[in-house]
């Protein structure tokens, strides 16, 4: 190997650990100030680690600020809105890669059209549309909405493309009805997308924002990432508080990520071949 | 082969009524707002609403708060947008060159930022620029540099912001150009060695015009990203200081739900979807022409 490869190579390895290091560091360093209490954090500073590691700040957000509830609340919400989307992205998907039925066309570019259209910007009508049916404050107002997902849809629709048509085929000359070919050929056969595009819609709902914000606006509705904005108003000068409230945030995704990243980076893949 | 089958409208029901319900139907809502005067009288009574046509867009063209609100948000898109692809371009050829056992452990380090809830990210990041005790400020005196006050001046903190965006960003890009440099074969770069070709060389002849269309279109996927810009601005700065931060969306949030101006509101909406479809449009377009070399 000649001096030049391996300069490079060490500086790539070199920079690589900048990067990492950039990217974990923010990270790690909250994680370590909720672990910490008051004399560390109170004056300049805080140490890189704590002296006395205590949960203590965990302890108090969860007590003082409910963090329990609003822990449940997004849980139930990101649970309920992955199983509805991929219900909903996998039969859609399916059909409109492997089902020839009248106005499949149309039905394929409006969901690319919905692909297109940026959901924050659809808030205010939602509002209203939702006020009137007297749903604000309910789970249904963050699950309905998130499901209506159209780049599940189109991630389905391009996996469902890449496995040969005859498979289907041959369970439909022995006279399986569609429902039961959906059931038992096609489910297993997607199974890999179905989980990739559960584990992005389970992030996404868990870290959304502005809508959950919008419509959950009683005392105890709200999901974590609002609670913490709200929580964050009022006591941002506590900086161990706050670093307990954004580690309980982060920390289930994280471990979510490092469980399923397998299927989680094929769906980040997948979004981007699409078309 | 498909086969012909009317069951296949029963699969994509669902589907289709859930758009129709939460995407299409408030799309048009929001062009009917952006067309009334809604704002808090008409919420009391709806005697009090009125069509009033497009004015609210005009009235959008002469008030410095949008103008302000579009230059935040595109002031984070034009550097966001070009720092993001750069650190996603590099990061995955690095990853890429190195030894197999290594990369999935700097693979997952780069991606855990994107998983993160933006609001604890940017509680997070309040923390390290702040100018007391923050860490950055600390490494920068340490260092003998300068501490600026990084939430607290107009200029730094739209630059702060676009910072914490784009750290929080790069590695979905990287993941997904990694994918793309693996799909080209290496006899293309075999070939070039043959012919003489340094790393340089490989790398402006080879790597970059093969993963265009891939980098194209994850410019696109950041920009319509990063032009949605909300939580880390109302979490760090609030849209301050004098509305230095705030962002196209956030002066929707605050005009439709602090201040119950749903027709100007609706106007700012629709002005950001119309921006994100020329976007979208001309994204399309450059890469046909990529496609047609």
């Amino acid at each position: 190997m000649s001096l030049r490869t391996r300069a490079l190579q060490v500086t790539t390895y070199l920079g690589l650990a900048i990067l990492a290091i950039a990217t974990l560091f923010p990270l790690l360093w909250v994680t370590s100030i909720a672990l910490m209490r008051a004399p560390e954090t109170a004056a300049g500073t805080p140490p890189l680690w704590p002296h006395h590691p205590t949960l203590y700040n965990v302890v108090d957000i969860i007590r003082r600020q409910h963090l329990g509830r609003y822990f449940f609340n997004s849980m139930v919400v990101a649970a309920a809105t992955t199983a509805l989307s991929v219900l909903v992205a996998g039969s859609a998907g399916y059909a409109l890669a492997r089902v020839d039925f009248r106005g499949r066309r149309l039905v394929s570019w409006l969901v690319m059209l919905g692909v297109l259209i940026p959901n924050q910007a659809l808030v205010l009508p939602l509002f209203e549309m939702f006020r009137a049916v007297h749903l604000i404050n309910h789970y249904a107002a963050l699950v309905l909405p998130a499901a209506a997902n159209p780049v599940g849809i189109v991630l389905v629709q391009a996996y469902m493309r890449g496995i040969p048509a005859e498979i289907l085929d041959a369970a439909r000359i022995d006279g399986a009805s569609e429902w039961r070919i959906f059931r038992s050929i096609v489910v297993p056969l997607m199974a890999p997308m179905l989980a990739a595009v559960g584990v992005l819609i389970f992030v996404v709902s868990w870290n959304d924002f502005m809508w959950p914000m919008i419509a959950m606006q009683q005392e105890g509705m709200q999901t974590l990432p609002v609670a913490l904005a709200a929580i964050d108003r009022e006591h941002y000068q506590d900086i161990g508080l706050m670093a307990a409230g954004a580690t309980v945030t982060i920390l289930p995704m994280v471990l979510v990520f490092l469980a399923s990243q397998r299927y989680y980076l094929r769906s980040v893949i997948a979004g981007s071949l699409t078309d | 082969m498909t086969r012909k089958h009317p069951s296949g409208v029963l699969f994509v029901l669902p589907a289709l009524l859930l758009l129709a319900l939460f995407v299409f139907i408030p799309l048009i809502g929001v062009f009917g707002l952006s067309l009334t005067d809604f704002d808090v009288y008409a919420l009391a009574d709806s005697a009090n609403l009125h069509l009033i046509g497009a004015a609210n867009y005009w009235h959008l063209l002469r008030d410095r708060q949008a103008w302000q609100a579009l230059e935040v948000t595109l002031v984070v898109v034009l550097v966001g947008v070009p720092a993001t692809l750069l650190l996603s371009l590099i990061s995955a050829l690095m990853i890429e060159s190195i030894a197999e056992r290594w990369r999935g452990l700097f693979r997952t380090a780069l991606f855990v930022p994107v998983v993160c809830s933006t609001v604890a990210i940017a509680i997070s990041w309040r923390y390290l620029l702040n100018t007391r005790f923050g860490l950055v400020n600390h490494l920068l005196a340490l260092l003998g540099l300068g501490t600026p006050d990084w939430l607290g001046s107009p200029n730094l903190a739209i630059l702060a912001i676009t910072l914490v965006v784009v750290w929080k960003g790069f590695g979905y890009g990287m993941i997904i150009v990694a994918a793309a440099r693996r799909e080209i074969p290496d006899e293309l770069y075999d070939a070039a060695r043959i012919e003489g070709a340094g790393v340089r060389q490989r790398l402006l002849r080879i790597t970059v015009p093969m993963l265009a269309p891939t980098l194209g279109l994850l410019a696109l996927l950041d920009v319509s990203g990063y032009w949605q810009l909300f939580a880390e601005p109302y979490v760090l700065t609030q849209g301050g200081p004098l509305g230095s931060t705030t962002s196209l969306l956030l002066l929707m949030y605050e005009r439709g739900f602090r201040w119950w101006r749903w027709g100007t509101a609706s106007a700012i909406a629709m002005a950001l979807t119309a921006v994100m479809w020329l976007f979208a449009w001309v994204q399309r377009h450059t890469r046909a022409g990529w496609r047609g070399e």
